[in-house]
């Protein structure tokens, strides 16, 4: 059974499923994704509408992104035109956080080099201190 | 009668050496010994000793619910250290805990009069070592002892409580809130800022998937206020973690603290059984 692993973009930040869940196929992970997407919506205030799941294979292949508002049910009272707008704004929150997360990456392995370069220790450069 | 509801077969001590032995408490004077248990602590020593032919002790190993395991509960338990939790089991396997008590609580049925408690199980949360007696032969233990049939039924009025809490935490507040609650009184429950817990056995306990609880403890993480390895959580930033907790955590502590005993040795909060 193929193993899924569902990040979540939510607060400026990618939190990171390590661990993963084997599933059938890409069908079960797309009803895991939004069975997750709802426990974590419950409740919740209009926050998480912004939020959204990236999902990667065993291989770190990206297989799909579920976009919150998409399986939000207290959108359902809203016109279509409100629906769109609300998935439209949670794909681009998401574009900016890969984009921040990006940088961010880019400018702890740039420590890291620079780090090597100068033969100090690598993980006080990588914490940014 | 024989423990269904356990994965592995609990370790046994029985008889009145069994119940001396579990007297021992650091620091504790030699005749003033205090039981492990606050519950049983608290009853008149000439009590416990009657009770002793009654009581055996069990160590259990932690354990995951599964979905062939029986309802009821065949055995009143009294934890020395660790907690067990009740679960509500649906036909299908899912789970959700109902109450849970460690060595400040007892975990007995919620109904006393009903043979079985149907779709509840008791699961130990880590190891645990606790005092035990048959549900078969708990009414002639409470008919022994008038101290512990008020006892036995105040450790009911707490689990009762935290039921109805868990009913309004359920449904009215976010998987993120309750995981911090959870968090909180597990620790206060097993006194101690190290609870042994997977994420699988935390999603059981809070009626979600794993990878809810995996996302959501990355976020307590990102902020400092846990860290989770591969079978421990460490309570990292105990206020911060009440701030993220919902208000059900504050008001369950003060409701059970009335109700069961102090704990009189280590002059820690009692409210969380």
């Amino acid at each position: 059974m193929p193993r899924f692993h569902f990040h979540l973009r939510a607060h400026r930040m990618i939190h990171r499923d390590v661990e993963g869940t084997d599933l059938p196929d890409l069908a079960a992970a797309r009803a895991h994704a939004a069975d997750v997407a709802r426990e974590l919506m419950a409740h919740s205030d209009v926050g998480t509408r912004h939020w959204s799941i990236y999902v990667e294979d065993a291989q770190g292949e990206r297989q799909f992104d579920l976009l919150f508002p998409e399986v939000d049910a207290r959108l359902g009272v809203c016109s279509p035109e409100m629906r769109m707008l609300a998935v439209e704004t949670c794909r681009r929150m998401g574009a900016l956080i890969d984009a921040f997360c990006a940088a961010r990456a880019t400018q702890t392995e740039a420590r890291i080099l620079l780090a090597r370069a100068r033969g100090r220790p690598q993980l006080v450069y990588a914490k940014g201190t | 009668m024989t423990n269904t509801n356990f994965r592995m077969g609990p370790q046994v001590a029985q008889g009145a050496a069994a119940v001396a032995d579990s007297f021992a408490l650091p620091g504790s004077r030699v005749g003033m010994r205090r039981h492990e248990n606050r519950v049983l602590a608290g009853l008149p020593p000439e009590d416990l000793a009657r009770l002793a032919r009654h009581i055996d002790i069990v160590s259990l190993p932690a354990s995951v619910a599964r979905p062939d395991q029986n309802g009821g509960l065949d055995h009143l338990y009294f934890p020395h250290q660790g907690v067990i939790s009740l679960l509500a089991m649906t036909a299908n396997g899912e789970t959700i805990e109902v109450a849970a008590a460690g060595r400040g609580g007892a975990i007995c049925r919620i109904h006393a009069s009903a043979p079985r408690d149907g779709l509840l199980i008791a699961i130990a949360q880590g190891p645990v070592r606790a005092s035990r007696i048959q549900a078969a032969r708990v009414p002639a233990a409470l008919g022994e002892s008038a101290a512990l049939a008020r006892a036995v039924d105040g450790a009911r009025e707490a689990l009762l409580l935290q039921l109805r809490q868990n009913l309004v935490c359920c449904g009215l507040h976010s998987v993120e809130h309750r995981l911090a609650r959870w968090l909180l009184e597990t620790g206060e429950r097993s006194e101690s800022e190290m609870i042994p817990a997977t994420q699988e056995q935390v999603a059981q306990r809070l009626g979600v998937r794993r990878t809810t609880v995996t996302l959501l403890a990355s976020k307590l993480q990102e902020v400092g206020a846990i860290r989770w390895g591969r079978s421990k959580v460490q309570i990292l930033d105990r206020p911060r973690l009440e701030t993220m907790a919902c208000g059900c955590h504050a008001a369950l502590r003060e409701r059970v603290g009335a109700l069961l005993p102090a704990d009189a040795t280590a002059g820690r909060d009692p409210a969380m059984a």
